[in-house]
């Protein structure tokens, strides 16, 4: 019960916020299935990334298994990444960073409007670099394997 | 120089290459996507040596031809959507067009197919809204009639976002006023007594309007090395950041000696 109070639930409502964004960006199909459960898989990994100290560095853990699942989707279904990624990584956009920033600005709480502006910059920062990591090793993958084809095809002609 | 593959003129294959850019491009393509693709139409009709150079607000595509003319078409990008089943079905009818080289009044056929592509309906798109709202708050932590509240909220943001964008307001106001709505309509909530909790269910709603596109796409654009159209997703992304800041920031001062808060 409290596993699935604690795990299930938030899962099924970052699913459900998932489906919600494809009609707003117009995902249709199996895409409506498959681009949400991007935002599934990477909000379980947030949950279960509780032991890290600090909000940035589980945001960017989330963001790995968020974007790697994208990337590997969207070459399964021969699709353009950005949907499952976009969908996948909304979650973890810091809203809730962007509103306390200014609510602290509001109240004239001047340290805390920096130290809550600083963090939201970190949230959204280790956001890219989660996407800047697998993006770039999918990227690198691909050049490798299109080389080690490339060359292997090449000395299988000659001979 | 190849020979030409299909009856296609050189002009009308730069038009046609230059309609599946800004398909792409309008409707949220990355950066390299555009550029790569252009390139391979190219190639497939057996044209070398084409530059192309396409940041988020421009297209430039330009050869020289086997006999010295140059041929170039600049596209100025006004306004961009987030429409990714576009992008799905130009980037099929990319690879289809590098396949079989068309003729271009088919690839004018098939464009005007991926344009009139259906989008979801108004009312489906405004409860996705409220669905967001609600999720959201719950993940977040507020208790089921917080989420409620929160799907109110994220109910008024999408008329309010649609007629601004009908209006053909820039992004830094639209985002300004959906987020101000937003967060009227949660202190309004509050003060008929649905929903404790005010921060959660404001961030619940505003949800809709972060800048996920822009901050996803600003990293993949630089890693694939097109700094400058980074840079502009960046700065955009962070514009719009401040400016649901601001709507909320606003509505809260103005309204929170009437309603209390």
């Amino acid at each position: 019960m409290d596993l699935f109070r604690l795990y299930l639930l938030p899962c099924l409502f970052a699913f459900l916020a998932g489906a919600a964004f494809c009609f707003i960006f117009n995902l249709r199909g199996r895409m409506l299935l498959l681009a949400p459960l991007g935002a599934a898989v990477g909000w379980l990994v947030y949950l279960l990334a509780a032991p890290l100290s600090g909000d940035i560095s589980r945001s960017f853990v989330a963001t790995l298994a968020a974007a790697a699942y994208g990337e590997v989707m969207a070459r399964v279904c021969k699709q353009p990444a950005t949907g499952f990624i976009l969908v996948g990584l909304l979650p973890f956009v810091p809203g809730g960073g962007i509103y306390y920033t200014m609510e602290h600005c509001i109240a004239g709480e001047i340290d805390l409007f920096i130290t809550t502006g600083i963090h939201t910059l970190g949230v959204a920062g280790a956001l890219a670099a989660g996407v800047l990591l697998v993006s770039s090793f999918m990227r690198l993958w691909g050049a490798a394997r299109h080389h080690f084809r490339r060359t292997l095809s090449h000395k299988g002609g000659s001979t | 120089m190849a020979e030409e593959r299909s009856d296609m003129s050189r002009d009308q294959l730069l038009n046609s290459a230059a309609d599946i850019a800004v398909l792409l491009l309008e409707n949220g393509g990355e950066i390299y996507r555009v550029e790569d693709s252009v390139q391979r139409i190219f190639r497939a009709y057996g044209v070398a040596g084409c530059q192309v150079f396409v940041i988020p607000s421009l297209i430039i595509i330009s050869f020289t031809d086997g006999e010295g003319h140059s041929h170039s078409q600049i596209r100025r990008m006004s306004a961009q959507s987030t429409d990714l089943s576009r992008v799905g079905a130009a980037n099929d009818l990319c690879r289809r067009v590098c396949r079989d080289c068309p003729s271009y009044g088919q690839i004018q056929r098939d464009l005007e197919a991926c344009r009139r592509l259906p989008v979801w309906p108004l009312w489906a798109q405004a409860l996705a809204c409220g669905l967001v709202g609600f999720s959201f708050t719950f993940i977040f932590g507020g208790n089921w009639w917080g989420s409620v509240g929160a799907s109110l909220c994220g109910l008024a943001i999408f008329p309010v976002r649609h007629m601004m964008i009908r209006l053909r307001t820039n992004t830094f106001f639209v985002h300004l006023a959906a987020s101000f709505a937003a967060a009227v309509t949660a202190l309004l909530l509050r003060f008929w007594g649905l929903g404790q909790n005010l921060d959660l269910m404001i961030i619940g709603a505003l949800m809709n309007l972060v800048p996920g596109l822009a901050l996803t796409s600003f990293m993949r654009d630089i890693i694939a090395g097109d700094l400058l159209a980074g840079i502009i997703r960046f700065i955009e992304s962070f514009l719009i950041g401040a400016a649901i800041a601001l709507g909320s920031g606003f509505a809260l001062t103005l309204l929170r000696p009437v309603l209390g808060g």
